[in-house]
């Protein structure tokens, strides 16, 4: 590892500080724009919440109301933001969009959507200003929403596949969506331009007769140049074995400019992903049972500056808006195996999600 | 008869010995040649009733298919639908299936001994018999040899499947390998099935004449089973080759192959319903890939809609052509998928609870059998091994398991497990 590289690790090397465990499987956690919460969600249908302002974190009364799995959750990037900064925009895998108040968990929503999209909602996007959320799912459809009151923009249905992931172009004209498929395709509903599809195929294989993989996270690099389309190079359905990687596309050509790849076959997918503000990217991968990675690295780079694989399957991970602590959604260790593993009271005991909480190793 | 490990040498035939058994060989006929070889229709049920045998191989989860728990710890992410039996739910992902459902019989008491693909496949398939030290048939060789052929005259045991074809003999165990699996590799006939056009048909069915003259030999010296299943298998070869019409694809209307799915699964499901049209005694689809133990949802997501497609298009075809009434439909797998959700978002495998849907001849239509607990974990109530099941579908066939036996070489063997029982409530 070079001097450059060596010093970003020993300014951001991930140091685990305390682990949250929460007595269910989670999908996703994100901090609170007031860094006064962190917000997770995944099996229960509940988005929990736990107190971020004490070393502690105690879990506080959840906010009730989905079924089914919430994966995905949006928040305003910045206090102060318009809309309110105290909501959160939640999506379920029954086809419900919701927006709370993660404040005060006996409010009633602001607003809710029981029927946004029939059946699971995959992916749930912000806008930049904060004015507009995007959702997809396995109906086909992508959709533009209002935050202000939920009310419908524009509605689009995808071709023939599923749709994973979505986003939002940085002047808010257009959002993009990545499908099963490995189709990359921009939805103009400010102008209603066409525009010619992109093909994220590494990312997708049909395996005897499942289709595996897909385009399953969208994002902007910061300056807006790049489209990252991240999911698993697949090897083959069932099992699912395939090599976690992202597709760099240029945003102005449509090209494929770069893929990067975050591990081998049994590592599977990049399963969440973020620029930090210094400008790396930071990905956590879930593969095997047992198998997961949290990494940092630059775009430019040909290798990460930072690597863990000591937390077992990580699908989710959240900066802290002070932008020193992260938290990382994981799974058990010994979450798998065959036939009847009962516990020492001759129960049957489910897996749960650990929270590893922790700081860069250069915080104060 | 001599040392069945007989040498070459012991073959060699004088040119005289030769012409003789050549003008012998024109006398013959072509068809039922293994007929020559042991009383193959005597104790051969009378029948016209036929089975589709649905694989899944790799193990459905019964999450995401027949027992759905929403919105429990284990359910998973998708919802129940409601289905044309009233108070039954199946997951969201079998819409076309649950307007089905009242011709279809439910078991979701499934409780089975073997966690493993390998061990577990063969197992099943066999019926998972008591050790008697004999290497039982599987169920399609079993219907083989205790109904036979039938009118058809087609090979009375076929397997449509992903990958490679050819003739499956250890499926037979002791009833020797005429009763084996004519593989239809991605449901294609088998190669060469065509007379080639240098070949006459006088001259071909001489030639024919003269194999079974000299299989005919051979099989007087040594022990019939071997020279019995090879000319069955000449047999079967000629009966397809006049049923060529059943692989001609260009003979399907687009409508049909829409509806059962243009995807693997679908083509080889209208295959097998063709088959069964012609009079084919057993036929089994397989389909690969269902081994979850990662991905799972997104991985049923996918795969379920094409079960689900070509499935609900077979049961509803059967019933209109009014052949449902004789074809036992049974869709299982090997095992069901584990409550727990591992780290790569997938199920493993789980005997302990799981489904399988039953349809057709014998069987009550629009019923439920069995139930699992509120997380699905476990049975709640009394369960079912797959000995159960043979002793039923045996009984739906019209087979009474507690008299009728197999005769290997003179020990008599049940046909189901002994410790298991016909399963009443399931039957008509």
């Amino acid at each position: 590892m070079n001097d450059d590289l060596a010093m970003l690790k020993s300014k951001y090397e991930f140091k685990e500080t305390r682990q949250l465990k929460p007595d269910r499987q989670l999908s996703v956690a994100r901090f609170t724009p007031c860094g006064r919460f962190l917000l997770a969600a995944g099996h229960d249908g509940q988005v929990r919440r736990f107190d971020a302002t004490t070393d502690e974190m105690a879990e506080l009364k959840p906010l009730t109301g989905h079924q089914g799995w919430v994966q995905r959750l949006a928040l305003p990037t910045k206090p102060g933001d318009m809309p309110p900064s105290e909501v959160v925009y939640s999506v379920d895998s029954w086809g419900q969009l919701r927006c709370s108040s993660f404040v005060d968990e006996t409010a009633p929503p602001r607003w809710a959507i029981p029927t946004a999209h029939n059946g699971w909602i995959l992916d749930l996007a912000l806008s930049p200003s904060g004015q507009r959320l995007a959702t997809c799912g396995i109906d086909r459809k992508i959709q533009v929403w209002s935050t202000t009151d939920g009310a419908r923009i524009a509605e689009f249905e995808n071709p023939h596949w599923e749709v994973l992931s979505v986003c939002f172009t940085p002047d808010e004209t257009a959002v993009i969506s990545g499908d099963l498929n490995g189709a990359i395709r921009h939805w103009d509903f400010a102008n209603g331009k066409l525009f010619p599809e992109w093909n994220a195929a590494d990312l997708h294989k049909s395996d005897r007769l499942q289709e595996v993989g897909g385009v399953r996270r969208l994002l902007f690099s910061p300056d807006g140049r790049h489209l990252i389309c991240a999911g698993t190079k697949p090897k083959n359905g069932g099992n699912v074995q395939g090599i976690p990687a992202a597709i760099l596309f240029d945003w102005a050509t449509g090209l494929a400019v770069k893929t990067l790849e975050f591990g081998k076959e049994g590592d599977v997918y990049v399963t969440d992903l973020s620029f930090h503000p210094a400008g790396f990217l930071m990905a956590t991968i879930s593969g095997n049972p047992g198998t997961g990675k949290l990494v940092f690295r630059r775009v430019d780079d040909e290798t990460p500056f930072f690597e863990t694989t000591k937390m077992p399957n990580c699908h989710s991970l959240s900066l802290h808006p002070d932008e020193q602590r992260l938290a990382i959604v994981a799974t058990n260790g010994g979450s798998n195996g065959n036939g009847r593993n009962l516990d020492k009271e001759g129960k049957y005991p489910g897996n749960f999600s650990p929270i590893h909480i922790g700081k860069f190793a250069g915080a104060g | 008869m001599l040392n069945p490990l007989c040498k070459p040498w012991e073959h060699r035939m004088s040119r005289r010995q030769w012409l003789g058994t050549s003008t012998a060989a024109g006398a013959l006929a072509l068809g039922g040649t293994s007929a020559l070889f042991s009383p193959a229709v005597a104790g051969e049920i009378p029948s016209d009733k036929q089975v589709l045998f649905i694989w899944i191989d790799g193990g459905m989860s019964q999450y995401e298919s027949w027992d759905p728990k929403p919105n429990t710890q284990f359910g998973g992410p998708f919802r129940p639908i409601d289905t044309s039996l009233p108070g039954v739910q199946i997951c969201e992902l079998m819409p076309r299936t649950a307007r089905v459902m009242h011709h279809l019989s439910l078991v979701r008491n499934m409780c089975t001994q073997d966690n493993s693909h390998s061990a577990g496949v063969p197992r099943i398939q066999r019926g998972d018999p008591k050790n008697r030290g004999v290497t039982y048939p599987f169920f399609g060789s079993a219907v083989a040899r205790l109904l036979g052929s039938g009118k058809s005259g087609l090979p009375p045991y076929v397997s449509i499947k992903p990958g490679g074809g050819g003739f499956f003999y250890q499926d037979a165990g002791f009833l020797g390998p005429k009763y084996g699996a004519l593989a239809f590799g991605d449901g294609k006939p088998p190669e060469n099935l065509l007379r080639h056009p240098s070949v006459s048909e006088e001259d071909d069915q001489t030639r024919n004449a003269l194999r079974v003259t000299l299989n005919k030999r051979y099989a007087e010296r040594h022990r019939h089973d071997n020279a019995e299943a090879h000319a069955a298998v000449y047999d079967m070869a000629a009966a397809l080759m006049k049923r060529q019409d059943l692989f001609d694809t260009t003979r399907l209307s687009p409508e049909e192959t829409q509806r059962y799915g243009t995807h693997e699964f679908g083509r080889h499901m209208l295959l097998a319903r063709n088959m069964l049209e012609a009079g084919v005694r057993f036929v089994k689809v397989t389909s690969y890939g269902w081994d979850t133990h990662g991905d799972n949802f997104l991985g049923h997501q996918s795969l379920m809609p094409r079960f689900d497609q070509a499935y609900a298009a077979i049961i509803e075809d059967l019933h209109t052509r009014g052949m449902l009434d004789r074809t036992l439909v049974i869709a299982m797998s090997e095992f069901g998928r584990t409550p727990r959700i591992n780290g790569h978002i997938g199920r493993d495998h789980w005997p302990e609870a799981w489904s399988l849907a039953l349809a057709g001849c014998g069987i009550k239509r629009g019923t439920v059998i069995g139930k699992t607990n509120d997380l699905g974990t476990f049975v709640d109530g009394n369960t079912f091994d797959i000995g159960h099941m043979f002793h039923t579908w045996f009984a739906a066939l019209g087979i009474d398991s507690s008299k009728v036996e197999y005769d290997n070489h003179g020990q008599p063997l049940p046909i189901a497990h002994d410790a298991c029982s016909v399963v009443k409530e399931l039957l008509s």
